[in-house]
């Protein structure tokens, strides 16, 4: 074997050596017997000719021998690839064809892959990410339902620990930052509160200085001062001063001591953070809680321990979280979640769905390409026919038939790459916020390889049946005396044939349907009622630092009483007159969060004279809870949120006068099951000092955080309507205040009065975050509208590809019966007749595909119900409308060649003959 | 001469291993050796000739080396391998099991059946 190799190494690399010695050798052969036959009489000059007779052909000899060494392959080859280009350019529809079916198929496929990949593979910014947990409360009967965890509940399991190594916790937080040394306003800044056990749970450090100690953060302590940076907010405001450590910064009023500065690339959960603050938790936060809970609860596992197992013990403590707090705990579970899935959780079963998608369009395209490639085969049928006959070498043509397929295969692998790059490029310029992590992505080559393989397996498979068949011609319908004058293909590529075209037909119409539910499903996102109207309403923040504003002013039950000045209510209340006078401005006012975005600021409450009803099970000293508001006058109003009943909030609900509230229909109903809301009075239970509030209106519900979650009972009440002292951690809210202004005029001309007016009223009040309100819910659909573009461009690929293999078919069908439709229209066939001759070909499979493909769909589009949105999967317009579209399109690719053939002319044909 | 029969496909390469085994030769050489050893009996196509050296020596059954001729010229002498002397012990053998096979099979006359 190796000496064969060898030889053949030898011979190929010095070819002349090798041909020379051959011709010597040789001529020393015709040399000698000339010389015998000289020496027993013969004439030289006969003797040399008859020397050449018994030899034979030289060059054959001689090619005998370079075959020997196995040197021909390489000029067969050669000859081979150069036959194979000429008749693929000979055909160039086919050809065309075969290689843009291949390049989409394993270009999309390759794509999607390496987002995939990128997105959900790539590096979670944690230790040995397959060790950390996310931990989450349940509600009784919802298993699913994962909800924050409450803090004294976050304390018992940081103590319990069981089979987890360390347990942390986070929130996520926003401060202002201090003007800065040359006089700038202050600055809105993101980051989070991390308990110092996170830093060890995510197995991360910071890359100078220092994490959280629990000497400096013990529990209970309220709030520390020390601060962990980001790198970017050390660059940025710090210029990368090297004796970062031990400098302070001024984060909401408060001095805090730097000590260290995380990598750049850290970043827990998708919003980049600038800071770490510790989360120590105050007195009163662990004793008591209200729901929902707010912690963001994350483990690393024991080693050794899985996560299933972790899950049992978990089960098991909710028995005892239940037993220590019974009535916030009563029926509650706890679920164990993989760090990947939470994280990734959203948007894995997205990707995976797409990846499926992709899959299929590379299938239909291999289905093409073999369709298209048997109806090749069958054409050729009669040239290799003939060329057996003449003596070719079968193997020969094999391995001809081969090299045309692999160079098929490869040109459609090179288109493949150029598809891939450019779907690259596509997909990552275009990306929502939740594949941030999707910058410099490359072509996954593992993907991109086994795409290519299949495709050319494919291709290798149905180029060489043909091949395969000669000798037993047959069975094909060609023998090369009937060649050709048969009137019918034979039976066996046929059959192939119409059952590739059912089955793209069937898998696009699998495509199409998810496409379409897709696209009503975020069609009707579009259309969700946010009981607010977002357009030309803009936004911007406005928040004042706590430290002139707050005080400190003692303990109760340990834990901080702050005496909070009127001043920043004043404030905020003159911005908002201030901002009703610029032009352009129809109206504003001030909210301290938006609703739609995000936060939820949950309260408990009391009701006033209500005897406490019993609600599934609720024992009777359960406290009341819903999110709660601050709102400035003219609030609703500028939001265009309907009061359904009852009033807004006017100017004449002055600081001095009667305290007043707006429910929200979740809570009336909730809460008010039979009775009225309003007039009732409803107390906050934030301190003592909160007077019952009077409910005068009801107000439309307004989907809280993200857009397409069910509402929940919401109080509305006046940011000027407060008590002088307040409590950790609602005080914040006093001092923040997100201005909405409803427009006229576009926003460059209005804000800069906005600025001016904002000034006016105080020199401290930052102008931060502006945008439309518009485009932070247009960001929130992001996702679903990426998706659906996605999926719509591959059912469209689909269809058009499946469109392709049936005119294939069907014009290769009619090619074929061109002598039987020629004698059938001499013989006074009517024209239509031949229509439907040919649609009756069609239909056959079409039909066929169609109930595969609806039955196939009705199973696959279950596993798209995680990103519908109020779509069934089975949902029968989307069908319906998919079972009229599909035969369309597929009737409009059989009718060229149906026309075609119902306009022969039989004179033309059967002359041709 | 006696009726010459013509080289059964794959004996070839037997009758080439023989004439090489009795000493080095080159292709002409080959040639006359096959005809003087089988008495001229057997007609080789002299084309079929060098591929089939050329094959035997890509197997390793027989060498080839650049040597002189009787007449002082250059000439390709083949020599039989270790190998290719196995082979020819091989081969022998399996022929004439085959054709002692068939020897008595032609020759059963009516009465040994």
């Amino acid at each position: 074997m190796l000496r064969r190799l060898h030889s053949w190494l030898a011979a190929s690399l010095d070819r002349d050596r090798f041909e020379r010695s051959m011709d010597d050798e040789m001529r020393f052969h015709l040399d000698a017997h000339a010389e015998d036959l000289v020496r027993a009489g013969v004439s030289p000059d006969d003797a040399r000719r008859r020397v050449r007779v018994a030899f034979g052909g030289i060059e054959t000899a001689k090619d005998g021998c370079r075959q020997s060494r196995g040197l021909t392959w390489l000029d067969e080859l050669r000859q081979d690839v150069r036959y194979a280009v000429r008749s693929m350019v000979k055909a160039p529809i086919f050809t065309c064809g075969a290689v843009l079916s291949l390049g989409l198929g394993i270009g999309a496929n390759a794509g999607i892959f390496s987002v995939l990949k990128a997105t959900m593979l790539s590096a979670l910014p944690v230790r040995e990410p397959d060790r950390v947990v996310m931990i989450g409360s349940t509600p009784p009967g919802h298993p699913d339902a994962v909800e924050a965890f409450t803090i004294p509940d976050y304390v018992s399991l940081f103590e319990h620990k069981g089979p987890f190594e360390h347990v942390g916790a986070l929130l996520q937080w926003t401060a202002s930052v201090g003007a800065s040394e040359n006089g700038g306003p202050p600055d809105r800044i993101a980051g989070q509160r991390f308990t110092p056990s996170m830093f060890e749970t995510l197995g991360v450090a910071p890359e100078r200085g220092r994490g959280f100690t629990l000497a400096e953060n013990p529990m209970g302590s309220g709030q520390g001062s020390t601060l962990v940076i980001a790198h970017r907010l050390w660059m940025q405001r710090f210029n990368g001063d090297p004796n970062i450590i031990g400098q302070s910064i001024q984060l909401d009023g408060y001095s805090m001591r730097i000590v260290g500065v995380m990598p750049p690339e850290f970043a827990f959960i998708d919003d980049p953070s600038d800071f770490w603050m510790p989360m120590n938790f105050s007195q009163f936060q662990l004793r008591t809680a209200s729901r929902p809970g707010v912690m963001t609860v994350v483990a690393r596992l024991r080693p050794g321990v899985s996560p299933a197992q972790a899950q049992d013990e978990m089960n098991r403590f909710a028995a005892v979280l239940e037993r220590l707090r019974p009535t916030m705990n009563k029926g509650r579970g706890i679920k164990v979640q993989p760090l990947e899935t939470t994280y990734f959780g959203h948007v894995r079963r997205p990707l995976l769905v797409l990846q499926g998608a992709v899959g299929v369009v590379l299938l239909i395209a291999c289905a093409n390409v073999a369709g298209l490639l048997l109806i090749r085969g069958s054409a050729r049928q009669r040239e290799l026919a003939v060329r057996t006959a003449l003596g070719a070498d079968r193997r020969r043509l094999v391995r001809q038939l081969v090299t045309e397929s692999l160079l098929l295969s490869s040109c459609g692998g090179l288109a493949g790459v150029a598809v891939a790059a450019g779907m690259l490029r596509a997909l990552t310029s275009n990306r929502p916020a939740w594949l941030q992590s999707l910058h410099a992505t490359q072509i996954d080559m593992r993907v991109l390889a086994f795409a290519a393989f299949t495709s050319v397996a494919t291709g290798i498979l149905f180029g060489i049946a043909p091949a395969l068949q000669i000798g037993r011609g047959e069975r094909w319908g060609f023998g090369v005396n009937g060649g050709g004058r048969r009137a019918t293909a034979g039976r066996g590529p046929r059959r192939a044939q119409r059952v590739l075209v059912a089955a793209q037909v069937a898998a696009a119409l699998v495509l199409l349907v998810a496409a379409g539910l897709t696209v009503k499903s975020f069609w009707r996102l579009q259309r969700i009622d946010i009981g607010f109207d977002p357009q030309g309403l803009l936004s911007f923040e406005s928040r004042l630092p706590t430290n002139p504003y707050f005080k400190q002013v003692g303990m109760v039950d340990g834990f901080a009483q702050l005496e909070i000045s009127p001043e920043p209510a004043a404030l905020y209340d003159r911005v908002a007159k201030q901002l009703r006078t610029i032009p352009g401005v129809v109206a504003a006012a001030g909210i301290n969060t938006p609703p739609a975005s995000g936060t939820l600021q949950p309260v408990s409450f009391s009701i006033e004279g209500e005897p406490f009803v019993r609600r599934d099970g609720e024992s009777p000293d359960t406290t009341r809870g819903a999110s709660f508001f601050l709102v400035t006058p003219g609030f609703f109003e500028t939001m265009r949120l309907a009061i359904v009943r009852g009033r807004a909030f006017t100017d004449d609900d002055a600081t001095d006068a009667p305290w007043v509230a707006v429910v929200n229909e979740a809570m009336a109903r909730r809460f008010w099951p039979q009775g009225d809301p309003l007039g009732a009075r409803v107390t906050l239970d934030i301190v003592p000092e909160e007077q019952p509030r009077a409910v005068v209106g009801i107000a439309a519900n307004v989907p809280i955080g993200r857009m397409d979650r069910s509402p929940t009972p919401t109080i509305y009440v006046l940011q000027h309507q407060q008590p002088l002292h307040y409590r950790v951690p609602y005080g914040i809210n006093r001092l923040t205040m997100t201005f909405l202004l409803r427009l006229q005029r576009p926003p460059s001309v209005v804000m800069p009065l906005v600025r001016r007016a904002v000034v006016e009223v105080s020199s401290r009040l930052p102008v931060a975050q502006v945008e439309m309100v518009d485009d932070s819910l247009g960001r929130q659909v992001d996702a679903p509208r990426y998706y659906t573009l996605l999926l719509s461009v591959f059912g469209s690929i689909a269809v058009v590809l499946a469109a392709t293999g049936i005119y294939g078919v069907i014009g290769y069908s009619v090619a074929q019966r061109t002598r039987e439709i020629a004698v059938r229209i001499a013989l006074g066939a009517e024209r239509s007749r031949i229509l439907a001759l040919v649609a009756q070909d069609a239909s056959g499979m079409i039909v066929v595909g169609m109930i595969a493909g609806v039955a196939a769909a009705l199973a696959v589009t279950r596993l798209l119900t995680s990103v519908l949105w109020e779509v069934t999967p089975t949902d029968p317009v989307v069908f319906g409308l998919m079972l009229v579209l599909l035969p369309t399109v597929a009737a409009v690719a059989t009718l060229a060649p149906a026309a075609r053939a119902a306009h022969l002319n039989p004179r033309d044909v059967l002359n041709q003959d | 001469m006696a009726k010459s029969a013509d080289v059964l496909p794959g004996t070839l390469d037997m009758l080439i291993l023989k004439a090489v085994s009795l000493k080095p030769l080159h292709g002409y050489g080959v040639l006359l050796r096959i005809g003087q050893i089988s008495n001229q009996a057997l007609d080789i196509p002299q084309g079929s000739l060098y591929p089939a050296l050329y094959r035997l020596e890509q197997q390793g059954l027989i060498r080839a080396e650049w040597g002189e001729s009787e007449n002082n010229r250059r000439a390709k002498y083949y020599t039989l391998t270790a190998a290719g002397r196995k082979r020819l012990r091989e081969e022998t053998e399996s022929w004439n099991r085959l054709v002692a096979a068939i020897t008595a099979a032609l020759n059963t006359t009516p009465d040994e059946v």
